[in-house]
């Protein structure tokens, strides 16, 4: 008897079964009609259609075979369902399977004998023993907190500052709750807040605004990082990130590139959109009396930008750069003008504090500064059905002409077709009065409706909305009577017996709740921005959550959009801010260092050894110059400026070094600079800290390359060593994407270089492809290699681009170097490699 | 910058249809044309998904001719049926407006007033049945 084990009927039924599937049925010779007579050993002629219907039967009996194979070797259901709807849960809880298969499921789940649940089990189901006295004890108390806290806020009772302050034992705040509770019934207490759901308005009045009392369960988790609105639901299905303050999302836990690159960009082929939480960004309300002092004070903020007309007349949305008094840049800044006497900033969190305790700080009866951080809450959106989603969950409480116009472009799919000012601003109802998203009627819109759009922009309407929002006592009374989710469902079923079908509760004007809401686009970046108040957002965030090709997204995203748009993301693209500089050279330089020493030798490389990346290596750096895990900007400031010096003490061709000597000291024991290589001995003098810089190493130049006017640095009045100068200049630079004109693609922190004046001729003859012999691009000549002073400046980001199908990098390079005329054209080198690679630029002014 | 002056140029018209947007290529004048080619296979090799009978090419302006040259490949080395017609297509200009308050020299290009201007521009539409 061999030991093959014999398979039983079924088994021998199955077999047979792949068998068949997988087999390929050929047309027999025989078969074709005169076929016989013809066939020989050495093959014979056949006829045109014969040979043509004979090809066509194989391709079909191929395709078929294919098919059934396919059916045959999927055995459950649940492995029919895309990638985006698999659930681990659903091979015994058959609730996580579509509807249309879950009978199938059912049966598939009994044949092979499974146990069949029917979701998670209640917590007061779950087992009760097993705990000791003092156990029980303390669970009891704290099921009996959270009663108390719910019974409480069912009563449109505040909870009481002992009861949510952290240093309390839970007994005290039960007690607090107990009294608060008693007081309320006895009559001696009346009810603060105007709803069941304990929504309130949570505004700082010149002083940053407290943290927002959310359920009392998740206090404590809240001490130090401060939860989105959409916390829960962000965590369910997001990596989190803690950083600024808050607990934001980075990525989907599934893998989102590609989704990210055909959805979210503003290309034709997108047919879904991205959305993200962006509640983080602080909103800060700036209302003055004195309308030409509140100019000023915007005009100072921005450099004379955020004021112009544009902007302060005509409510279109200012992006740009926040300045801090001593004109340093501090980071991106969102501004929109309410009216002349009120504005609305949209600030990062890494800046919002700064900028916020600036504006404070001059104390003065002129200013009022509402922070909004925890009253005002923002989704933002992207991609082509960005706005069809929105209109699929908000609607009007009343007739608007601004909503009538959100009606009328919902089908519209690119946001660059909508003018500059495109802003939608109503009064909306409650998006849970909707039982599911539904679509509008479709609206064909053609570029005279566009036309209209812009000519007539409903102001009066809008500003009405804008104020509404950013004024707190409204804010507060858009909660009375937020309804709670069972209260709805009561009016839903109350609904069911009546005859008219629909799947909207009816707004009832008296009642029921409306909030304001503005849909608004971000011209420069690409975005829809929906901002509301904060206890609004959730039940916008989960309707919007159910419209089919929805997705949500993170900062990994957003960061993502803005490099495939070109665009500068904060903080990783902002090196000249504190907060950017902060963030490249010290987190994600530890970061990138701490992976690479991980690693053992052999398999890392080794930047100190790495051959013929220039003409001529600096004494120090034998391989890779500067820091190899970041931007190195202080050793390109260094380089940079001390090239300028050289040049100006009439070193027009610098050196290297001077093989017959070494490094000199001045008789103030300073280093005398004469060569490039003094340069990087300086640059190491301030690594070793022997010599202070001052200052960030970068400036940021906002003009265009065309009106750029540089300023030489004034060594004699400022009575500085011109060693201290070189080290304390910050370097003007101005921020380019590069596009790769060949093979390749850049990597974060690639260095980015001049072309050599020599080398010109070769790297023309790289751009210029059309002379190949072969017909195929020769990528393998030898490259003639750059020296260290051409070495202009650094890629913050950079990477294949999926939308161009070439590399582009986001970097910054020297403003002065950039202005030389006729140079489109840098060199792009990896950290670690020595090949270089041709690239070409554009300025992305900020 | 003078007043009057083109900032920038919007592109068409494009509604929301799932199905239009599987089916429909829009060529620039950018588009390599091996990779025009190479998404309309695509695209009609999945044409029974969409429920759709033909995809559809689009080009106006400067790629009129490319998209003409598709569809006689199309037509020509596959052998397919193609169906050509013309259409005008609106677009709409964003053009420079200097406002009473400032003058245009020492303002950046996107600090500018702008307003819309409509353009018609020719286009062909390129409809190729597998």
């Amino acid at each position: 008897m061999s030991g093959k084990k014999l398979k039983n009927k079924n088994q021998l039924f199955k077999r047979q079964k792949v068998i068949d599937a997988r087999t390929i049925r050929a047309e027999a010779l025989s078969s074709l009609p005169k076929a016989a007579n013809e066939l020989s050993e050495s093959g014979s002629m056949l006829k045109v259609s014969e040979f043509m219907a004979s090809r066509e039967f194989e391709v079909k009996q191929l395709q078929s075979a294919i098919l059934k194979s396919k059916s045959t070797s999927s055995t459950r259901v649940f492995q029919a369902l895309p990638r985006k709807l698999r659930r681990r849960t659903a091979s015994h809880n058959v609730k996580r399977i579509p509807k249309r298969l879950r009978n199938r499921a059912l049966r598939e789940m009994r044949k092979s004998e499974q146990t069949v649940t029917k979701g998670t089990q209640t917590l007061s189901k779950k087992r009760k023993y097993g705990l000791t006295a003092k156990q029980l004890y303390k669970a009891r108390m704290a099921v009996k907190l959270l009663r108390l806290a719910a019974k409480s806020k069912s009563m449109k009772l505040a909870l009481p500052a002992d009861a949510t302050a952290s240093h309390h034992k839970l007994r005290s705040r039960i007690k607090a709750l107990q009294k608060t509770i008693r007081e309320h019934a006895s009559g001696k207490l009346q009810s603060s807040r105007n709803n069941r759901l304990g929504s309130y308005d949570c505004t700082g009045f010149g002083v940053l605004a407290p943290k927002p009392i959310g359920r009392i369960k998740y206090l404590k988790r809240q001490n130090k990082f401060t939860w989105l609105p959409s916390h829960v639901w962000n965590a369910k299905r997001s990596h989190m990130l803690k950083r600024w303050g808050y607990q934001i999302p980075w990525s989907p836990t599934q893998k989102c590139f590609k989704l990210t690159h055909k959805l979210g960009n503003s290309v034709s082929t997108s047919d879904g959109a991205m959305c993200s939480d962006t509640s983080y960004m602080g909103t800060m309300i700036l209302a003055s009396d004195d309308a030409e002092y509140l100019k000023q004070l915007i005009s100072q903020l921005t450099k004379k930008r955020g004021s112009l007309t544009k902007y302060r007349a005509s409510h279109h949305w200012f992006e740009g750069v926040v300045f801090d008094d001593s004109k340093n840049a501090l980071g991106p800044i969102n501004l929109l003008w309410l009216s002349f006497n009120k504005c609305m900033l949209r600030l990062h969190p890494a800046i919002y504090p700064t900028v916020f305790e600036r504006l404070t700080a001059s104390d003065n009866k002129k200013l009022t500064v509402h922070d909004c951080r925890y009253s005002i809450a923002s989704i933002t959106l992207t991609g082509a059905k960005s706005l069809n989603a929105l209109s699929q969950v908000l609607r009007s409480t009343e007739l608007s002409q601004s909503y009538c116009q959100f009606k009328k472009v919902a089908y519209i799919t690119d946001i660059n077709l909508l003018p500059q000012r495109t802003m939608f601003a109503f009064n909306a109802m409650d998006p849970r009065h909707l039982s599911n998203p539904k679509k509008l009627a479709n609206s064909k819109p053609v570029a005279d409706d566009i036309l209209q759009l812009q000519d007539q922009f409903p102001q009066s309407e809008i500003v009405s909305v804008l104020e509404k929002l950013a004024d707190p006592i409204e804010r507060e009374k858009t909660y009375s009577n937020q309804l709670t989710l069972k209260e709805l469902a009561a009016r839903r079923r109350s609904l069911l017996g009546s005859t008219k079908n629909s799947n909207v509760i009816p707004f009832n004007a008296d009642g029921d709740p409306s909030f304001p809401i503005i849909i608004s686009k971000l011209p420069k970046q690409e975005l829809w921005v929906v901002i509301l108040p904060w206890f609004w957002h959730l039940p916008l965030w989960y309707q919007l959550n159910r419209v089919s090709r929805v997705h949500h997204m993170g900062l990994r995203q957003l960061q993502q959009l803005s490099y495939e748009r070109h665009r500068l993301y904060f903080p990783d693209d902002y090196p000249f801010t504190q907060v950017g500089n902060d963030e490249n050279s010290l987190y994600k330089k530890a970061a990138q260092k701490n992976f690479w020493s991980r690693k053992p030798v052999s398999k890392r490389v080794n930047y100190a050894k790495i051959p013929n990346i220039h003409s001529e290596a600096p004494a120090m750096f034998p391989g890779e110059v500067g820091d190899p895990f970041c931007c190195d900007w202080r050793f390109l400031q260094i380089l940079r400026n001390g090239l300028t010096y050289l040049k100006s003490q009439g070193n027009e061709c610098v050196k290297m070094f001077d093989a017959s000597r070494t490094s000199q000291f001045d008789e103030l024991n300073l280093r005398k600079l004469t060569y490039v290589n003094d340069l990087v001995e300086l640059y190491g003098d301030v690594c070793s800290k022997n010599l202070i810089a001052e200052g960030l190493p970068l400036q940021i130049v906002t003009q265009s390359a065309a009106k750029i006017q540089i300023e030489t640095p004034d060594t004699e009045s400022a009575k500085k060593t011109p060693q201290q100068t070189v080290v304390s200049t910050a370097l003007p630079v101005i921020a380019v994407s590069c596009e790769l004109l060949e093979r390749g693609h850049p990597k974060d922190t690639a260095r980015i270089y001049s072309i050599p004046q020599q080398d010109l001729h070769y790297w023309e003859s790289i751009v210029q492809v059309s002379s190949r012999p072969s017909g195929r691009r020769n990528h393998d000549t030898a490259q003639p290699i750059p020296s260290l002073h051409n070495l202009i400046g650094f890629a913050t980001s950079g990477t294949f681009h999926l939308g161009q199908g070439q590399g582009v990098c986001t970097g910054f390079i020297d403003s002065r170097e950039a202005i030389l005329p006729g140079n489109n054209y840098v060199l792009i080198r990896n950290v670690g490699t020595n090949v270089y690679r041709i690239a070409k630029w554009k300025q992305i002014v900020i | 910058m003078v007043d009057g002056a083109v900032v920038t140029k919007h592109p068409s018209v494009k509604l929301l249809s799932h199905k239009q947007i599987k089916t429909t290529i829009y060529v620039k004048s950018k588009t390599p044309y091996v990779s025009a080619l190479k998404r309309t296979n695509k695209f009609l090799r999945q044409l029974k998904r969409h429920g759709a009978e033909y995809v559809t090419i689009m080009g106006m302006g400067k790629a009129v001719e490319k998209t003409l040259a598709i569809g006689c490949h199309f037509q020509e080395e596959k052998g397919k049926k193609v169906i050509v017609s013309t259409q005008s297509v609106d677009v709409l200009d964003e053009i420079a407006q200097e406002s009473a308050y400032e003058s245009l020299e020492d303002v950046e290009e996107e600090d500018m007033e702008t307003t819309l201007r409509k353009r018609t521009t020719s286009g062909v539409i390129v409809r190729i049945y597998p």
